[in-house]
């Protein structure tokens, strides 16, 4: 048994029952938020995890995906277009590969949820918010972007945004000792990525939480309007009872966790319902000279510029075979370009978009609805004309925007525009695909509007938290995680005092 | 004595004309759950070989709305033990998967259209109600389907409801042996150079992608697969031309506009480019 993981559900057969104060359903920065702080104020604590101990890591991007992503990466939310959702699935979540990005709650963000619920305002002061965030960012050791492990594909995105006169800077990274080998999305090779599993986990199993993995959750049990256990089956077939003298945390993302009230019946309410995202599209552009995409921090450069417009860009550091499929062409065409590998550089856009979405659960398998806005649509293509041109003020020779419909490939500002003017506005016509989900059991005083209370905790259910990204109120146009455990800790210092 | 009792009690002659005699069911009365199955009328020497209990699932596929299903082989615990579901790594094996459809347009033995049709292909189980309006318990039979001809079989099966369904085999619709044989030609083709080898490739690809994946990789490699049979200068499927030819034939498809053709493509290339690149792995 690894230092990390207590029992791993690999090995559970047979039927396994245990007892906890705080029952924690979910390990990744939500769950390792919360099991960190219960512990350490002393209550016993059981974190139920799906996944696995991540580690040791394939050189195989494939091989990486199948281990540590849910569906190996191919679930897909259904509307007029498909679109992928990626999220991780091992002990430490979705921070065991994601690109190490932190960003606090935007100001402009909050004052928009108080809008809308102006209670919100003395439950969850902006301070009190930020003090957690200033925590976490402490524990997870955030720092801008050092450029000496930067690489040129973050440095070029510095030199396109400067001669554009977009605002940007290095990227804040939850890293230590990072040797820039690029691989923050397929898992870190070399323990320099700090994601919960090497942080907030390690320090509530040192004040004696307990995390079980490979078990897979599929109930919470009430009892007289009270959560009292959870339900679940291990890897080897086992039933697994894991009973909560104080509480039930949910922290299993913003799709499972509606997953599991629905499962569990617990459906009035706008339960997995609003679901909001950052679909993310990318474009590629073609260097004279190597930009070795795969090497570097794999995300260590943002345009910032244009995030009250709803548009972030990104630096993306992607896998040999994944960066492969960014190439253009097939057949010899393809053949040929594959030889430049090193020469292609891939920027990313995040939209802030406004459609909404559903998650239900069919079979016990989430089925995910979403379908962007004519607004949105709108914001994907002048985020397309705002990547080429970055690609091109950066010197690329030639960018193709992947956008069906318009040119494959663009060398001038003057085509860029024409992208922005005439491009399509059909979501069928753009690759996207969404990393940040939220907003399916939002937290609110109106009961009829909202999934949980003010603290966190579920309108009919006593001792049932929800703590994931699930509770927010809506996107926030930056990169989550850092306020996703700062809204955790809140809800953690909720369940301590209940 | 109970209904269930009785009917295990019944002979065959008596469960045939229960299925002529017997009610509709609601595709949606199914949908999501798992029935517990016992075999009926068999000869004790076929029970011996074959499986007295099973489970027979109902499953509405997100991707295609269509009402699937496949057994789980339980342990043979005794007629009345709990299921206990034959596990292989952790996971119920399953055998048999089929689609629930309704019987009309279905060739079929007289009188064996008045619920649905459990549809294997050639082999088809038509399922009814015992009682009007009671979906808990249902009778079904077997019957082969060969071209024009209808040959009922004795396997008849008393499905009775049992829990909501907890588990939806991964890779249930995974590709055929010769649909991978063809995708192999379709990603050698895209990434213009022959694949390493990708036995592991598939057996994740089918172990790890949830149920929706397997159709929707199966629509997108007939697609580009039947598609050069509709182009005069190729006029065959993919696989049936030669090795330039199927390069010229996926050049020309990459500047086809059409959404489906475009999202095939790319669905095609991200995992040629996966296959071709696991050759590089230590
Ligand atoms: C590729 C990628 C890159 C990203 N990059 C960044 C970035 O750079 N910066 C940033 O801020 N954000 C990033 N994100 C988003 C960020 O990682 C997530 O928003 C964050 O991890 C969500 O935290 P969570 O705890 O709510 O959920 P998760 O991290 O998804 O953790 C939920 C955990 O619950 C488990 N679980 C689910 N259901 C059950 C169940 N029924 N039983 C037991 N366990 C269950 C899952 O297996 C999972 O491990 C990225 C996301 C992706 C996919
Ligand atoms: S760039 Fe490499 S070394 Fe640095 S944190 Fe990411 S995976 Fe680890």
């Amino acid at each position: 048994m690894s230092a990390l993981v207590h029992t791993d559900g690999r090995d559970v057969r047979r039927a396994l029952c245990a007892e906890a104060e705080v029952v924690i359903v979910g390990s990744g920065p939500a769950g390792a938020s919360v099991a960190r702080a219960c512990a350490l104020a002393g209550l016993s604590v059981v974190v139920l995890e799906e996944g696995h101990e991540a580690g040791p890591f394939s050189k195989s991007g494939f091989q990486a995906m199948a281990a540590l992503y849910r569906d190996l990466g191919t679930s897909v939310a259904f509307g007029p277009s498909v679109m992928p959702f990626l999220q991780g699935r091992a002990v430490g979540g979705t921070s065991v590969i994601n690109g190490a990005i932190n960003w606090k709650l935007p100001r402009d963000v909050y004052e928009g949820w108080v809008r809308d619920d102006a209670a919100l305002a003395d439950a969850l002061p902006f301070e009190a918010i930020a003090r957690a965030e200033e925590e976490v960012e402490q524990r997870l050791h955030v720092r801008p972007t050092d450029e000496r492990i930067a690489g040129p594909k973050n440095l070029l995105l510095a030199k396109g945004a400067e001669a554009l006169g977009l605002e940007h800077r290095p990227i804040r990274r939850n890293v230590r000792d990072c040797e820039g080998t690029g691989r923050c999305l397929q898992g870190c090779p070399t323990g320099a990525k700090l994601s919960v599993d090497k942080t907030y986990l390690p320090d509530a199993v040192a004040r004696g939480a307990r995390v079980f993995a490979g078990i897979t959750v599929e109930q919470v049990r009430t009892e007289r309007g009270r959560a009292v256990a959870v339900l679940g089956r291990a890897a080897a077939g086992g039933r697994v009872s894991v009973r909560a003298r104080r509480a039930v945390v949910l922290a299993a993302s913003a799709i499972q966790t509606p997953m599991l009230l629905r499962q569990s019946g617990l459906t009035r309410g706008p339960v997995g319902d609003g679901l909001m995202a950052h679909p993310g599209l990318s474009v590629t552009g073609l260097f004279d000279e190597p930009v070795n995409n795969h090497l570097g921090a794999t995300q260590g450069h943002e345009v910032i510029g244009l995030r009250r417009e709803g548009i972030k860009v990104e630096a993306l550091g992607f896998d040999r075979s994944i960066l492969a499929s960014r190439v253009p062409g097939v057949g010899r065409q393809f053949a040929r370009n594959l030889e430049r590998l090193d020469r292609y550089a891939v920027w990313g856009a995040a939209l802030r978009a406004q459609a909404k979405g559903s998650v239900r659960s069919v079979g016990g398998r989430a089925l995910v609805r979403y379908a962007l806005t004519q607004e949105d649509l709108m914001k994907a293509r002048r985020a397309v004309r705002v990547l080429v041109e970055l690609q091109l003020a950066a010197g690329a020779r030639e960018v193709y925007p992947e956008l069906s419909g318009a040119p494959h490939v663009v060398t001038g500002r003057a085509q860029a525009a024409e992208l922005e003017a005439r491009g399509p506005l059909s979501a069928g016509a753009y690759t996207m695909s969404m990393t940040h989900l939220f907003g399916t059991a939002r937290l609110g005083s109106d009961p009829s509007r909202s999934v949980v209370g003010l603290d966190f905790q579920h309108h009919d259910v006593r001792g049932l938290y929800v703590a994931d990204s699930s509770v927010f109120p809506s996107n926030t146009g930056v990169n989550p995680q850092i306020a996703i455990m700062a809204l955790a800790q809140l809800c953690a210092e909720r369940v301590i005092k209940s | 004595m109970s209904l269930v009792e009785t009917l295990r009690n019944e002979s065959r002659a008596q469960l045939r004309q229960r299925i002529l005699e017997g009610y509709p069911v609601a595709p949606t009365a199914l949908e999501g759950w798992a029935y517990r199955g016992t075999s009926l009328g068999l000869p004790r020497f076929v029970e011996r070989l074959t499986w007295k209990t099973f489970q027979k699932t109902f499953w509405r596929e997100p991707a295609s709305g269509r009402l699937l299903g496949w057994n789980v082989r339980l342990e043979q615990d005794g007629l009345d033990a709990p299921s206990r579901p034959k596990l292989k790594r952790g996971e119920p094996v399953t055998t048999g998967h089929y689609q629930v459809v309704r019987p009309e347009g279905l060739r079929a033995p007289g009188g064996f259209d008045r619920g649905l049709i459990i549809d294997y292909g050639a082999l088809r189980d038509p399922l009814v109600a015992v009682e009007p309006g009671n979906s808990d318990l249902l009778l079904g039979v077997s019957y082969l389907a060969l071209g024009p001809l209808c040959v009922e079989t004795p396997t008849y099966f008393l499905l009775e409801r049992e829990h909501p369904l907890t588990h939806v085999p991964r890779g249930a619709l995974a590709l055929l042996g010769f649909e991978r044989r063809w995708a192999e030609v379709l990603f050698a083709a895209v990434v213009g150079a022959p694949l390493p080898d990708t036995r592991d490739f598939w057996h994740q690809l089918k172990t790890r992608t949830p149920p929706y994946f397997g159709p929707g990789l199966r629509a997108a490699v007939h697609l580009l697969t039947f598609l050069p049979v509709t182009m005069p200068e190729f006029r065959r499927p993919l696989f049936a031309l030669n090795e330039r030819q199927r390069l010229d034939c996926i050049e020309r498809l990459n500047t086809d506009e059409r959404a489906l053709v475009r999202q095939s493509l790319a669905t095609a290339k991200i995992l040629a480019c996966f296959a071709l690149f696991e050759g590089e792995r230590p």
